[in-house]
C-alpha cells in the first residue's frame, strides 16, 4: 500500500502532497489495517497484493523505466524463492534478511545473464530471448532433484519466518513482514529512479542512440536495469514463496505469471512507481470483489462455473473500458482525479 | 440499476432469514468447504470428482437425515485449479463453523495447504493423490493421502503387469516401459521404477514427454526400437489420448498400455477414439452405476432433482466414483470420530481421529453398499494411506470394465523410503515426529465425549 | 589552422550490416578553435561520417572497414562513445533526439552523467546552459516530448554543452526549424566558438547558413570528400554554387 511519487510527475502533485499521501498510507498499513484485520484479509488480499505489486515494481524498473520488455518474470520469481529455500536450508545459520538478500542477489545474477541478448537485441526480439530464459529456468527447476532438496514431486515447503528469535507466523505477520520488504524496497527503488542512474534508464528507454551519444554508458545501463530488476522480482518470489503460498512447485512460476506481472504493470502505469501498487490491486482484489459481488446477488447457489465465467467476462471488460479511458494507466487516471479535486478546492 | 439493487436487498433479507432460522434450530452440522473447480482445463475430472462427494453427502442427509442426526453442509469456492485461489478460498471458508476436513482433489492447492490445516487442525484429504510422504502421519498428522499414493500406485501397477504374466517371478527378463509426463508429478516415481526393476529383473526404460504432451511421434518410434513387454502411461490432460493416438499409428497394442490414475478416465480415452479400445487403466474405485450405493444416489438424490451433475449419463463415471468413495471415506470418519467424541458437531482436530481409526472392511464396505465399488481401507496413526487395493479397468469403446482382481500394492518395499522422505521434510521444519503408541495408548483412555 | 588538428579522418570507409557501402574514401581535419562544416546532398554519408567520428556504427550495425579517425590522440574506432564524451568529443544528432518522459531540466541533467559531474558541478552548469539559451529557463520543468522544435534543439545542444566538450559534433542543426531559429542558434554556436574557443563539427545542408559561419568546410559526394577549402573560397566558387547553391550550370568538379 506503500504507493509513492514517480518521480517524472512532480509537476501534478506537490512533493508535500505526496509525503503527506505516503504517510497517511504507512499510518494506514502498519497502524490500523493490523488492528482491524483478519486473517482473511491479511492471506488472501493483502499479502499476494505485497507480493505482486513488488514483481510488478522490479518488472517496472526494467521495462517501465529502461524500455527493455521482458517476459521472463515470474523465472526471477522462482529463481528468488528456489534460492532463498535453498540457502536457508544448507546454511540454516543465515539470518533471515541476509538469505533474502542474497536470494535476491542469485535472482540478480541470472537478470544480468538474461540481460546480454538486450546488448544486441530490441523491442520483440528481446521479449522472445527473455521468453528463453522463463522456459530454461523451468526446465532447470524441474531436471535438477537437488535444487528442491530431491523431494519427489519438485515441490518444496518454505521454512518458517523467524528473524533474530521474532517470529512472523501467524497471518499478521506475515503481511507485516511482507510491508516491510516492501516498503523498503519501494523506498530504495525510488531513490534509484530519482538518481543519475534511473535518469539513465529513462534516457536508454527514450532513445538510445541519443543517450550514447551524450556518454551514458548503454549497455552497462542495461545490465545494470535487468540486474536490478531481477533482484526486486527476486526478493518478490521470495515473499510469494515463504510470506504467501508457504509452499513452491515450479509450475506456479510459469509463462502465465510472467503475463500476469507484465498486465499489473501495463495497467497500472509504465514508469511510474505507483503504478505497481494500482495495477496489482486492480488484478489481485478486483476478482475478488466481484466474486463476493457476484455470490452476494446470485446466492450461493448459483452455478460456480457460470458464476466464474461471468466474473471473467466483468473483468475484461473492466480492463478494456480502463485501457480505452487512460491507455497511460491507472497511475495517470488517479493524477488526473486527484488535478480535478484540486481544482475543485 | 434498481433491479440489481432489489435483488441484492433480497439476497441479503434471505440470508438474514436463513441465519436466524439455523440458529433458531440450533442443529448439529458437520461442514465441508469445497475448493471446487468447474471450469478451467481441469474441469472434467472437478464436476465429477465434486459432484459426486456432493452427492454422497446429500444421499445421507435426505435418506438418513445426517450422520446420527448431524446434517451434513457444504459450501464451494472455485479455483479453477489454481494455488493461489485455493488459499483464497481456504482462507475464505475456513471460519465456517464445524469444518470436518477439506478435499481438494489438488496437488498443488493440497501442498499450500499443508501449514495452514496443520496450524489450524483440520484434516486435508488428497484422496489418490498428493505427497508420497503424508502417508507417514508421524510427521503429518493432519494430511491423509487416502487409498493410494504414487508410490504405492507404481507398485500396484508391476504386481498387475507380474499377475498377467503368471506371477512375479516371470518379470524377469521383462522390459517395462515408462511414458511420463516433463513434470514433477510424472518424474516422481522414476526411482520407485529403478527399484522394483532391479528387485524382480525386469528392465524398465523412462521416456519422457514434455508438457503438454500434443507431439509424441520420437517417443513411439524410441518404444518401437525397445519392442517392450508393456507401456505404462504415466500421462496428464492431453498427452493421454495422443499417447494411444500415437500408439496405434506405431503399431503398438493398446492393451499393452496400462495408465496410471491420472491416465483412467473417461475424458483420457474417449477422444483418442477407436485407439484406446482395450487399453487398461489403474483405479481404487471401479466405474459403473450398478453398484447399490450409486443407484441409491440415482434414485434417491437424482430422482429428487437434487443431483449435482448436469449430465446424468456421468454417474458412475470414474471421476463421480471417486467423489462418491471420498464422500464415503468422509461420511465413515465423521461416524467413526462420534463414536468416541459423541453425536454432535465435531471439531476438525476430532474428525481427524476418526480418519486416523477409519477401518472399512469388505463387510463393512459391502453394508455401505459399495462392495465392488472399493476394497476396503484401513487408516491408523502412522499410515494415512489405509492399505487402500487398486484393480484394473479396460476400455471397450464405451465404457470402462474392471479386469482384474484386488491387487494389493507392496507397501512394505515402499516404507521405509517414504519414512526417509518424511524424516527429511521432519527436519526441514524442525518437527520431532509423533509417537503413535503412546497416542494410541491415551486414546484408550475413557472416552472424552458427552 | 592548427599544427596537429584535434579530429583527424583519414581515409575513411564505411558499410552497413556488412554490405552497403556508406563510405568510400573520407579525409579531414578539424583544428582547435575550427568551425568546419560538412556539406553535401542527401545520402552524401553526412550523418555516417559523424556517427563514425563519435564510434557510434557498431550500435547501428554499421562498421569501419578502412582509414582512421584520430580524436586528440586517441584512436576513436578502439574508444567507446562514452570514453569520448569524457575526453570532450560529444554529439548531437540529427533530429534532436530529447528524451520525451524527461523534463527540459532532466534531459539536460543527463547531459552531465556521461561525464559523472558531481552535483554542485551539474548546477553551475545548469546554470551556464540557462544563460547560453535563456528561452529555456521558464521551459525547465515542462517535458520535452511537449516544447517546440527550436527548443527541442536547444536543449539538445545544451545537453551536450553539459558534458563541457571541447568538440561539439552536430548532424543537421537546422533541420526543419524557422530561418529565425536557425539564425539564433547558430548566432549562439558562433558565440560559443569566439567566447570559449569551442571547436565545431557539423554536418548541413543548408549550405548557405553553413557557409556564412564556418571558417572551413568539406565537401562529401557519394560517400567520399570531393572538395575541401576555406568558406569563403568555397562561396566565391562556381561549381560548389552550381551543385549546393542550386544556381548556374554544373561544370565537371575537380578534387582540391
Amino acid at each position: 500500500m506503500a504507493a509513492t511519487s514517480a518521480p517524472l510527475a512532480k509537476t501534478v502533485l506537490r512533493p508535500s502532497a505526496n509525503a503527506v499521501g505516503i504517510a497517511l498510507l504507512l499510518v494506514l498499513a502498519y497502524g490500523i489495517v493490523p488492528l482491524v484485520g483478519t486473517s482473511y484479509l491479511y492471506e488472501a488480499i493483502l499479502t499476494p497484493f505485497l507480493a505482486l505489486s513488488l514483481a510488478a515494481l522490479g518488472l517496472n524498473l526494467l521495462t517501465g523505466y529502461a524500455g527493455q520488455l521482458s517476459l521472463g518474470s515470474s523465472a526471477f520469481m522462482a529463481l528468488g524463492a528456489y534460492a532463498a529455500f535453498n540457502l536457508s536450508l544448507r546454511l540454516p545459520f543465515l539470518p533471515l534478511p541476509v538469505t533474502i538478500v542474497l536470494a535476491g542477489l542469485v535472482a540478480a545474477t541470472a537478470g544480468l545473464a538474461a540481460g546480454l541478448p538486450a546488448l544486441r537485441l530490441r523491442g520483440f526480439y528481446l521479449a522472445v530471448s527473455t521468453l528463453a530464459v522463463q522456459f530454461f529456468v523451468g526446465w532447470v527447476l524441474n531436471r535438477f532433484a537437488w535444487i528442491s532438496n530431491d523431494s519427489p514431486s519438485g515441490v518444496i515447503s518454505a521454512p518458517p519466518l523467524v528473524i533474530a528469535g521474532l517470529s512472523f507466523e501467524d497471518a499478521r505477520g506475515r503481511y507485516l513482514f511482507s510491508l516491510t520488504v516492501v516498503a523498503l524496497l519501494t523506498f530504495l527503488a525510488w531513490r534509484l529512479v530519482t538518481s543519475p542512474t534511473g535518469r539513465s534508464f529513462v534516457a536508454v528507454r527514450d532513445n538510445e542512440t541519443a543517450a550514447r551519444v551524450i556518454g551514458v554508458k548503454v549497455a552497462r545501463t542495461k545490465l545494470l536495469a535487468f540486474a536490478l530488476s531481477s533482484f526486486v522480482v527476486g526478493v518478490a518470489g521470495v515473499l510469494w514463496a515463504f510470506a504467501y503460498l508457504r509452499t513452491v512447485e515450479p509450475a506456479g512460476f510459469n509463462l502465465d505469471r510472467s503475463f500476469q506481472i507484465l498486465f499489473i504493470v501495463i495497467i497500472g502505469g509504465l514508469g511510474t512507481l505507483r503504478g505497481a501498487f494500482l495495477g496489482a490491486g486492480l488484478i489481485v482484489v478486483l476478482p475478488l470483489l466481484l466474486s463476493r459481488f457476484g455470490a452476494a446477488v446470485l446466492g450461493d447457489g448459483f452455478d460456480s462455473g457460470t458464476l466464474e465465467m461471468c466474473q471473467r467476462i466483468a473483468l475484461g471488460t473492466l480492463i478494456v473500458a480502463f485501457l480505452i479511458r487512460e491507455p497511460a494507466g491507472l497511475a495517470a487516471l488517479l493524477d488526473r482525479a486527484v488535478r480535478c479535486l484540486r481544482r475543485a478546492d | 440499476m434498481p433491479t440489481l439493487k432489489i435483488r441484492l436487498r433480497s439476497a441479503l433479507v434471505a440470508g438474514t432469514a436463513l441465519l436466524a432460522l439455523t440458529g433458531a434450530a440450533n442443529a448439529d452440522e458437520q461442514h465441508f468447504p469445497l475448493q471446487s473447480y468447474r471450469v478451467g482445463p481441469y474441469a472434467a475430472g472437478g464436476t465429477g470428482f465434486f459432484g459426486g462427494f456432493i452427492d454422497y453427502l446429500n444421499l445421507i442427509n435426505t435418506r438418513d437425515g445426517g450422520v446420527n442426526g448431524v446434517k451434513l453442509t457444504w459450501s464451494e469456492g472455485e479455483t479453477q485449479y489454481e494455488v493461489e485461489r485455493g488459499v483464497e478460498v481456504y482462507e475464505r471458508l475456513k471460519s465456517r463453523p464445524g469444518i470436518a476436513a477439506w478435499n481438494p482433489l489438488s496437488v498443488g492447492i493440497a501442498y499450500a495447504m499443508i501449514d495452514r490445516i496443520t496450524k489450524d487442525k483440520v484434516p486435508l484429504i488428497t484422496i489418490n493423490h498428493g505427497r508420497t510422504d503424508s502417508t507417514d502421519g508421524r510427521v503429518f498428522p493432519y494430511v491423509f493421502p487416502l487409498l493410494l499414493n504414487p508410490y504405492s500406485e507404481t507398485s500396484g501397477i508391476v504386481e498387475y503387469l507380474a499377475s498377467r504374466e503368471g506371477g512375479l517371478e516371470k518379470l524377469k527378463g521383462k522390459t517395462i516401459a515408462v511414458l511420463f509426463h516433463g513434470s514433477p508429478y510424472g518424474k516422481e516415481t522414476i526411482p520407485i521404477y529403478e527399484l522394483l526393476a532391479k528387485k524382480y529383473g525386469f528392465k524398465v526404460e523412462q521416456i519422457e514427454v514434455p508438457h503438454p504432451g500434443n507431439e509424441q511421434q520420437s517417443q513411439w518410434l524410441t518404444i518401437r526400437r525397445l519392442k517392450p513387454d508393456y507401456v505404462v502411461l504415466r500421462g496428464w490432460g492431453v498427452m493421454n489420448p495422443v499417447a494411444l493416438k500415437t500408439a496405434q499409428k506405431t503399431g503398438f497394442p493398446a492393451n499393452r498400455i496400462v495408465g496410471n490414475v491420472w491416465s483412467n478416465s473417461e475424458e483420457d480415452v474417449i477422444p483418442a477414439g477407436e485407439a484406446a479400445k482395450g487399453y487398461v487403466a489403474i483405479t481404487t474405485q471401479a466405474s459403473g452405476a450398478e453398484y447399490p450405493v450409486l443407484q441409491e444416489v440415482t434414485k434417491t438424490v437424482y430422482g429428487a432433482g437434487t443431483g449435482n451433475l448436469a449430465d446424468r449419463k456421468r454417474i458412475g463415471s470414474v471421476y463421480h466414483n471417486l467423489g462418491i468413495v471420498n464422500g464415503i471415506l468422509n461420511v465413515e470418519a465423521v461416524r467413526a470420530a462420534q463414536e468416541k467424541f459423541g453425536k454432535r458437531t465435531l471439531t476438525g482436530d476430532e474428525v481427524r481421529w476418526g480418519f486416523e481409526h477409519l477401518r472399512l472392511d469388505e463387510a463393512r464396505v459391502a453394508a455401505l453398499g459399495a462392495k465392488g465399488l472399493f476394497h476396503s481401507i484401513n487408516v491408523t496413526c502412522a499410515n494415512h494411506e489405509g492399505e487402500g487395493r487398486v484393480t484394473f479397468q479396460q476400455w471397450d469403446g464405451a465404457k470402462w470394465s474392471v479386469v482384474s482382481d484386488w491387487i494389493a500394492p507392496d507397501w512394505a518395499t515402499l516404507r521405509p523410503i517414504i519414512e526417509a522422505s518424511s524424516a527429511t521434510y521432519a527436519k526441514e521444519h524442525g518437527l520431532t515426529p509423533r509417537d503413535c503408541a503412546k497416542e494410541e495408548a491415551a486414546s484408550q483412555a475413557p472416552a472424552v465425549g458427552q | 589552422m592548427t599544427a596537429t588538428p584535434l579530429l583527424r579522418v583519414e581515409g575513411l570507409e564505411a558499410r552497413y550490416g556488412g554490405a552497403v557501402r556508406a563510405l568510400v574514401g573520407v579525409d579531414l581535419t578539424v583544428g582547435a578553435g575550427e568551425i568546419v562544416a560538412l556539406v553535401g546532398s542527401n545520402g552524401a554519408g553526412k550523418t555516417t561520417v559523424l556517427k563514425a567520428v563519435s564510434n557510434l556504427l557498431p550500435a547501428e550495425r554499421g562498421q569501419v572497414t578502412a582509414g582512421r579517425i584520430v580524436y586528440d590522440g586517441l584512436d576513436v574506432a578502439r574508444t567507446p562513445t562514452d570514453a569520448l564524451v569524457r575526453a570532450g568529443l560529444v554529439g548531437v544528432l540529427e533530429g534532436r533526439h530529447c528524451f520525451r518522459a524527461l523534463s527540459v531540466e532532466e534531459n539536460l541533467v543527463t547531459g552531465g552523467l556521461g561525464r559523472g559531474s558531481g552535483r554542485a558541478a551539474i548546477r553551475a552548469d545548469l546554470d551556464r546552459i540557462f544563460s547560453v539559451f535563456p528561452r529555456l529557463v521558464e521551459k525547465r520543468r515542462a517535458l520535452a516530448g511537449l516544447i517546440s522544435g527550436g527548443e527541442q534543439q536547444m536543449v539538445a545542444i545544451g545537453r551536450a554543452l553539459m558534458g563541457r566538450p571541447r568538440l561539439l559534433v552536430l548532424d543537421e542543426p537546422s533541420m526543419g526549424l524557422a530561418p529565425k531559429i536557425v539564425a539564433e542558434i547558430f548566432s549562439t554556436l558562433a558565440r560559443l566558438n569566439r567566447d570559449e574557443r569551442l571547436t565545431l563539427l557539423l554536418a548541413e545542408q543548408n549550405v548557405t547558413v553553413a557557409l556564412r559561419h564556418a571558417d572551413r568546410a568539406v565537401v562529401l559526394e557519394n560517400g567520399r570528400s570531393v572538395l575541401e577549402g576555406t568558406a569563403a573560397e568555397l562561396r566565391a566558387r562556381d561549381d560548389v554554387r552550381a551543385f549546393y547553391l542550386g544556381l548556374g550550370a554544373a561544370p565537371a568538379l575537380t578534387a582540391a
